[in-house]
């Protein structure tokens, strides 16, 4: 094995498969060891049994977490396309409201936008409707994102394309959705999965309204059992579970839409 | 094509580009538009074309008006056939899709006859095996005959070609503007924006030179090219003839 190829990248940026696999598994070693030392500084007396009791509450959570994912994804998907034409719009009103959504809920924490969502624009509302009213907030908040991912998506598609299917006589209609739907789709879908990583940590905040996701299971567990480490460790490792997938499929997707164009 | 223009003007914001176009076309299939960088001619043919609005002025093709509405450009848009400098195909379509679309889409042909009229095109000019070839997988010539092909295949009443062949290499240019003439033979009205004067000369019947956002010189290639009468039209001919 030779050092120079084993530590450093070659400067045409070529890495031997061996080499980066063995890079990636230092580092994860690095970082399993310092939590280590951390947590044996603390004397911690592990109770996993305690946990083992409360394993169908976090399973139920889990599940519950990822259907509010997708059905905020859903939903903010069809906000943001609606916003994001409503951007390109001739009305100006239309534009300037697009405009006025995106910066107040992109510049706003979520966690505000849950309490007036949820004591204020449905105050009194059954306590049965948090889900609903949770993935709602939801959607708005991650709407005004996936506004800007469209937008630039619909952006990346030349001024020559839009020339082209005006001068065949195509629609406007026709146009989007021939020409610069398809192909503004490519754009779209890396930031997009990005953003479904984003929805589902996000989603840990619906726990404050009592919506019973992940975050609220742990939270449950660890105030019936006292057991704050073994409650929250499998909660980090079960958004992990979610989101790596999700961040390494948006990274091929990435690759793939580069070497297309 | 009978051609009429009368007092047609174009502005970009201050800057004007054409200042009052006259030219009166009586006959023939191909007019080739030619003359300096920066003289009009691009923008004259995208108002032909249905692409652009004049400041004012008026058009009669064929004896018919233009009118200048939004409503009666487009479907003079959809009667004509417009084939630009470059990017004229649909990069996610391959090449029989990209003339397919619209004639099933704009024309309402059903898949089959589309399907049928493309491949014959295509098979007419030697690029059957290319069909089912995205744009980034063909070369720029063969990229440029798909789009005229796609032009043509609507049973356009006249093509415009803007620069055709200004992106391409020569042997490229050479196999497109052939395919051109051939258009001319089959008896297609075409207009031409070219900077290939040994072009506008052998297949051009009449050709009319901007400058500075008026014509120049019109007429036959011969007279036009021979013995020029206006200053600008000898100035730019002895440039671009000097090499």
């Amino acid at each position: 094995m030779q050092w120079r190829e084993t530590l450093l990248a070659g400067r045409s940026g070529r890495v031997p498969a061996w080499a980066r696999i063995l890079n990636l598994a230092i580092a994860i070693g690095l970082m399993a060891g310092a939590m280590a030392i951390f947590f044996a500084r603390m004397d911690v007396r592990w109770n996993w049994v305690l946990l083992a009791k409360y394993g169908r509450l976090f399973a139920e959570g889990w599940l519950v977490t990822i259907g509010v994912s997708l059905a905020a994804l859903a939903l903010s998907l069809l906000i943001g396309c609606l916003a994001a034409l409503a951007q390109r719009s001739r009305l100006l009103l239309l534009r300037s409201s697009a405009q006025v959504y995106v910066e107040t809920f992109r510049g706003t924490p979520l966690l505000v936008q849950l309490f007036v969502f949820w004591y204020v624009l449905f105050y009194g509302a059954p306590s049965s409707w948090q889900t609903a009213v949770g993935i709602l907030t939801l959607s708005v908040f991650s709407g005004a994102y996936i506004t800007e991912i469209v937008r630039a998506g619909i952006d990346s598609v030349g001024a020559s394309q839009w020339e082209t299917a005006r001068a065949i006589g195509l629609t406007t209609f026709q146009t989007y959705r021939f020409v610069v739907v398809p192909q503004a789709l490519r754009q779209v879908l890396p930031p997009l999965a990005g953003q479904l990583a984003s929805l589902i940590k996000d989603s840990s905040l619906l726990s404050v309204i009592g919506v019973p996701e992940f975050t609220l299971a742990a939270q449950n567990a660890n105030s019936y059992s006292f057991s704050t480490f073994e409650a929250y460790l499998p909660l980090a490792i079960g958004y992990l579970a979610l989101t790596l997938p999700i961040s390494l499929w948006a990274r091929w997707l990435e690759s793939r839409a580069r070497f297309d164009t | 094509m009978r051609l009429e223009i009368q007092g047609l003007s174009k502005s970009f914001g201050e800057h004007p580009v054409l200042r009052g176009v006259e030219l009166h076309v009586p006959d023939g299939l191909c007019l080739a538009l030619v003359g300096p960088s920066g003289g009009g001619k691009t923008t004259l043919l995208r108002i032909l074309a249905g692409l652009e609005f004049p400041d004012c002025g008026s058009v009669r093709m064929v004896g018919e008006p233009l009118a200048f509405d939004d409503r009666s450009l487009a479907a003079h848009r959809r009667r004509v056939g417009t084939v630009f400098q470059a990017f004229n195909l649909f990069p996610h379509l391959t090449a029989l899709e990209n003339i397919l679309l619209p004639l099933t889409r704009v024309h309402q042909r059903s898949a089959s006859e589309a399907r049928a009229i493309a491949i014959s095109l295509l098979r007419r000019f030697q690029l059957e095996p290319h069909l089912h070839k995205k744009p980034s997988q063909l070369s720029g010539g063969q990229r440029q005959r798909v789009a005229i092909i796609r032009a043509i295949a609507i049973d356009a009443r006249v093509i415009f070609l803007d620069e055709p062949t200004s992106a391409l290499d020569p042997e490229m240019t050479a196999e497109v503007l052939d395919l051109v003439a051939e258009l001319k033979n089959e008896g297609k009205h075409l207009v031409i924006v070219t900077h290939m004067l040994g072009f506008a000369r052998k297949v051009a019947d009449t050709v009319a030179l901007l400058a500075e956002g008026r014509i120049a010189e019109a007429g036959p290639p011969r007279q036009v090219f021979d013995s020029p009468a206006s200053p600008q039209a000898r100035q730019f001919l002895a440039k671009v003839l000097r090499w």
